[in-house]
């Protein structure tokens, strides 16, 4: 019985070092660590019966089993190391505030259409902020998570490759225009929050605010709102990814071929998804002219409403071409920048 | 004082682990398994923890200092370490530069005693 035990003890030990070891080295870590127990058991039982405290002593001797894996590793694991810890926790604090200030315009917007009914928007607004904040971390979480995996950042720990350096390998001081200025990937990281809060309210935010006498009383939308909860997920996709691609800048720090390459493949994935969005111009309000010309009747002159069709029709062909427009400058200007001397 | 012994500790644990590379080259002209090599280790002064030695066996045999075998003939099957041709040189060229090393401390240390003596 005794003996059961002792041996229970011993391969839970030997399970705790292997399970945190590379699978392909487990079985033969087994082995060899069974073999220096039953070695070191012998020494000092020295032919008599192996007790409990003989066991419990070998097992302490050897230490904290986490301890010994990482012997054997050689180097600390971590979800997301300390080369990463820094933007990680900016990339955090950028996106939580953005959110906040989006959903806080957002609650103000529609506390002035229905004031009465403020009690539910405070509500809703305290839900949607706290659900919208456990969202961002994990994704946030688990891209980071994913970039220390691939090794996306510098590997610290052993200076094995250390290799022998020359003073004409030192890195130059990154240039003034190939630096990547926190502020610019900060905006875009506003910006990917604001996009994905706009459609997501758009029914009642994203459109044509008509006041009366200073007071909001309406908003006329101009998007579907059907078709919104129908894409809803490839918005967040396109948010996602935009947030991932400013994630990246403000890691790298400056412009790389790399980077450069990063950013044209996440452009052409968001144009995509943006222009398979668009496709059939359903995604916008089709009755936005109708709803315009109800709410002011009385102010439209044929003239003006004209005008304001052609304006909208104009503007719905537009968004598309301006959207591509910015996203092949972005591409370009990364490349550029990379391959700047 | 427990102060000194805890700061001598600790600079001992780092001299150590420079050392204790050689120290398992030199023994390992022949095959030994982890456990005999703590032993004979032990016996001769040099005290090496199995959870430090185990996991630097396995170094030195990725790095190409040493080759391994699984003996299972036995009734506990072990796994013997040997000096390769590689790390017999290394052995070598290591040795030389540690008997170097160690009469240029000879020297700091005797030398270095009496010139500043009489501050």
């Amino acid at each position: 019985m005794g003996e059961e035990l002792n041996m229970e003890m011993i391969e839970k030990y030997i399970y705790a070092v292997t399970h945190r070891l590379p699978q392909s080295q487990r079985a033969d870590i087994a082995l060899e660590l069974r073999g220096l127990i039953e070695d070191m058991l012998g020494e000092r039982t020295n032919g008599r019966p192996t007790s409990q405290e003989d066991v419990e002593s070998v097992l302490l001797e050897l230490g904290n089993p986490k301890d010994l894996a990482e012997k054997y590793r050689g180097s600390k694991r971590y979800l997301i190391g300390p080369e990463l810890f820094h933007p990680y926790i900016t990339v955090l604090k950028i996106v939580f505030f953005a959110l906040l200030v989006a959903m806080s315009v957002v609650f103000m917007i529609e506390s002035m259409i229905e004031p009465r009914s403020v009690v539910e928007h405070i509500f809703g607004y305290v839900t949607s902020v706290v659900s919208a904040s456990m969202q961002a971390f994990v994704w946030i979480t688990v891209g980071f998570a994913i970039a220390q995996y691939k090794g996306v950042a510098p590997k610290a720990g052993i200076a094995e490759e250390s290799e022998k350096w020359s003073l004409s390998d030192l890195p130059p001081v990154p240039d003034q225009k190939k630096q990547i200025k926190r502020g610019e990937a900060i905006t875009g990281i506003v910006f990917s929050i604001l996009f994905l809060v706009f459609l997501y309210s758009s029914n009642h935010v994203f459109g044509v605010m008509m006041f009366d006498d200073g007071e909001l009383v309406n908003v006329i939308p101009f998007l579907n709102r059907e078709r919104i909860e129908q894409f809803i997920n490839i918005i967040y996709v396109i948010t996602v990814i935009g947030i991932l691609k400013e994630g990246l800048k403000l890691i790298t720090g400056k412009w790389t071929k790399k980077l450069a390459l990063y950013n044209l493949i996440l452009n052409a994935v968001t144009l995509i998804l943006v222009a398979y969005l668009f496709k059939d111009q359903a995604i916008w309000n089709p009755n936005f002219m109708q709803e315009l010309n109800q709410v002011s009747q009385a102010n439209l002159n044929q003239d003006t409403y004209e005008l304001i069709k052609t304006i909208w029709m104009q503007s719905k062909a537009w968004v598309v071409i301006v959207f591509t427009i910015v996203l092949i400058i972005d591409t370009i200007s990364g490349f550029y920048k990379a391959y700047l001397k | 004082m427990s102060n000194v012994n805890e700061m001598v500790d600790k600079l001992l644990q780092e001299l150590r682990r420079g050392t204790i590379t050689i120290a398992v080259l030199s023994q390992l002209e022949k095959p030994q398994y982890g456990y005999s090599l703590v032993t004979i280790l032990a016996e001769k002064g040099v005290q090496v923890e199995a959870g430090t030695l185990y996991p630097l066996l396995r170094r030195l045999e990725k790095q190409g200092l040493l080759i391994s075998e699984w003996d299972t003939n036995e009734a506990r099957p072990r796994k013997f370490y040997l000096l390769s041709a590689l790390g017999k040189d290394v052995y070598i060229k290591l040795l030389d530069e540690w008997k170097k090393m160690a009469s240029s401390m000879e020297g700091l240390i005797n030398g270095g005693g009496t010139e500043h003596g009489d501050d």
